[in-house]
């Protein structure tokens, strides 16, 4: 699955991105969130773009609104930039 | 070298301490890992998808601020992981996301790339803080440029919107506009300096107890945490002054509430939003998966509700992070349902949160009710039963919903197992009938503001009450649909309710003022239960007053001590008693209609 990167074309540390899927209760898989919190610098890039697509899918639907994930008691988000949930 | 990627991971024990509350630090710090993973994961979405637009103006710079980001992760990995885990740049780089996902090239105009743009803030804080040279573009929002974690540079008019250039070199750091140039601090240790003219540093608070220490950004500036909400402060020092003593007491209590859970927090924690109190004197207060580590709020009147606050943030926050790993709620499901805590219909995956939140809430007044003396323990009394009872029912209706995955029918049968025990706790009968009062009204208001039935059983309905036997009538309607605010209805029972209990003084010289409250609630809230009932009675007839309806339904249940049927769904009621009365020109007898339907409705 090693993927042909700009990393790898600049010459920088190269990658390996294991896709590592979970399964859902509804016989559908979703991807996993990739650990690249360590990753060095401009080591992403050699990420497969279907992994990345698909994680990105996941965390943000294109149907998904940002205030979607916006929490608040006592009306504290109500009447600006789309933000009242 | 080869990068070998994983992925973030929780383990079933994981998620069963999550499920009742319990944040070990383990799983803290799995969290957080995951969280910063998914920000730089965004950040190259938002990479590529330009970089697929190579006319694209936004490109150029997206390239320049990430190639200075890397170069200085080269050198400070630790200081870009701060950086791009803040808040601030989740909720920008989601943001954009969106938009680059869901517009045309030819939409992305001048006014996104000034949002894009906002990506060289975080590149130029980075370099400062290490004191690496660079020099890129960036936007200056109503002439101001907010570098996250060191201050703002005032750099032109409150209303104008410029480009500036922002550069570290042998001369030192500066900012310059069209129209002025600030010099900037340099490195880590000088980020306070407050002596620059135009400079304004970023403000912290801090709070220590017994080892464990708060240290959380006073954020009023950064243009993307205002977007939490409308009402954010800019605060003068003797605001932050205050601002700074509520958040030590607070920290104090929590500290001594459950010191690993304040461990957490302290460790999630990067940002606090200062929010304005609304004119309604409620406490505000707001998380957004999107931003996190930030939870805005309004100042609470005190350090419980400070503690309690933060802690209830801090539950969003943790289980937001918990459905980025893992997806928690079916994608199917586009139910509503009933949140007990809040006025409008709640999708599943929102109500999850707010079960999650309340069993906060919940767990930090069990404890704190004893340490509180009169007149705060019935408060604390009140609000750990009211806490408990809802999130204890909601946690069953989403369980029964079949709507969640396995890690989300894990989490809530973790929480069901935890409130279920403590929802068998002793509190006083003061308490007990306080939060029933208050749980029955809220149902009522809640599902005559939102429950909509069935239109032809409710002509049925009618028809059979005016003993038209041609009407075909088979029996209880069926269950009515969610439509959200399909009714507008006003009362001020909820607000009176809860001052009773939290501020009995208010309460009392509310009571007393005739211009404030509505005659009937007078009578309902002092126990006079048969005038009340009279009262509400006449409000229906002559006005059709829809909230009169819920004072109706609580005084006939404070006269009869026990639930009636048509308690369960009082819109079949009024919308019987409006079509009866569209029909005949007259208002039908609301209390022979209420019988009747008992009766109809028993019999399901």
């Amino acid at each position: 699955m090693r993927a042909k990167t700009a990393t790898d074309r600049m010459g920088r540390e190269k990658l390996h991105a294991r896709s590592n899927y979970i399964t859902t209760p509804h016989d559908r898989q979703a991807p996993g969130l990739v650990d690249v919190a360590t990753a060095p610098a401009g080591a992403l890039a050699g990420l497969e773009d279907s992994l990345l697509d698909a994680i990105v899918d996941r965390l943000l639907p294109v149907s998904g609104r940002i205030e979607s994930r916006l929490w608040n008691q006592g009306g504290a988000c109500t009447g600006r930039d789309g933000v009242d949930t | 070298m080869v990068w070998r990627y994983g992925t973030h991971q929780l383990s079933e024990t994981d998620v069963a301490a999550l499920a009742i509350g319990d944040f070990q630090a383990q799983t803290v710090q799995v969290l957080r890992a995951a969280e910063l993973s998914k920000h730089l994961l965004l950040l190259e979405a938002v990479r590529r998808t330009i970089w697929r637009r190579p006319n694209y103006e936004g490109a150029r710079l997206v390239e320049k601020a990430s190639r200075t980001l890397d170069e200085v992760q080269d050198r400070a990995p630790e200081v870009v992981a701060e950086i791009l885990g803040l808040p601030h740049f989740g909720l920008w780089v989601a943001r954009c996301l969106f938009h680059l996902r869901s517009r045309t090239r030819q939409e992305l105009g001048p006014a996104w790339q000034r949002e894009i743009g906002h990506l060289a803030t975080f590149a130029a804080a980075s370099a400062l803080r290490i004191g690496y040279p660079f020099e890129l573009i960036v936007p200056a929002q109503h002439g101001r440029v907010v570098l996250p974690t060191l201050g703002t540079a005032l750099v032109g008019r409150p209303k104008s919107s410029v480009w500036a250039q922002i550069r570290l070199d042998r001369r030192g750091a500066v900012i310059t506009s069209p129209s002025r140039s600030v010099s900037l601090p340099t490195c880590e240790r000088t980020k306070t300096q407050s002596n620059n003219p135009g400079w304004q540093p970023a403000v912290e608070l801090e709070a220590e107890t017994d080892g464990v220490r708060l240290k959380v950004i006073f954020e009023t500036e950064d243009p993307f945490l205002r977007l939490l909400s409308p009402a954010a402060v800019k605060p003068s020092l003797p605001v932050k002054a205050i601002w700074q003593q509520r958040m030590e007491d607070a920290w104090q209590i929590l500290v001594g509430h459950d010191r690993r859970a304040a461990s957490g927090l302290a460790s999630v924690l990067t940002t606090l939003v200062p929010l304005r109190e609304p004119e309604s004197g409620d406490l505000i207060s707001a998380t957004s998966g999107w931003a996190w580590g930030a939870i805005a709020m309004s100042l609470p009147a005190d350090a419980s509700l400070a503690a309690e606050t933060l802690d209830h943030e801090f539950h969003h926050l943790m289980l937001a992070a918990v459905e980025d790993l893992v997806p928690l709620v079916s994608e199917g499901d586009h139910g509503l349902y009933y949140a007990p805590w809040r006025e409008d219909p709640r999708p599943a995956s929102a109500l999850l949160q707010g079960i999650y939140a309340h069993l906060g809430v919940a767990k930090f007044w069990r404890q704190r009710r004893r340490a509180e003396s009169p007149p705060y323990q019935l408060r604390s009394e009140v609000k750990f039963i009211r806490s408990c009872r809802a999130a204890l029912n909601a946690a069953r209706t989403l369980a029964d919903a079949d709507v969640l995955t396995i890690t989300g029918s894990d989490l809530i049968s973790g929480m069901l197992e935890q409130l279920g025990s403590w929802k068998c706790e002793r509190v006083s009968h003061v308490a007990d009938s306080t939060e029933v009062e208050m749980s029955f009204e809220h149902h009522l208001r809640w599902r005559l503001a939102h429950c909509q039935p069935n239109v032809s059983a409710i002509d049925a309905l009618a028809y059979a009450w005016l003993g038209d036997r041609n009407w075909p009538f088979s029996g209880p309607p069926p269950p009515s649909e969610v439509t959200p605010y399909y009714r507008r209805l006003t009362s001020d029972l909820s607000k009176l309710l809860d001052l009773r209990y939290c501020e009995p003084l208010r309460f009392a010289q509310l009571m007393e003022d005739e211009d404030s409250v509505h005659p009937c609630d007078v009578t309902l809230l002092t126990g006079d239960y048969a005038k009340a009932k009279d009262g509400y009675l006449q409000l229906i007839s002559a006005n059709g007053d829809r909230g009169a309806w819920v004072g109706l339904l609580l005084a006939r249940y404070g006269l009869a001590g026990e639930m009636e049927a048509v308690a369960d769904r009082p819109e079949i009621a009024v919308g019987a008693y409006e079509k009866i009365q569209a029909l005949t020109g007259l208002p039908p007898d609301a209390e022979g209609l209420i019988a009747w339907l008992n009766e109809v409705l028993s019999s399901a």
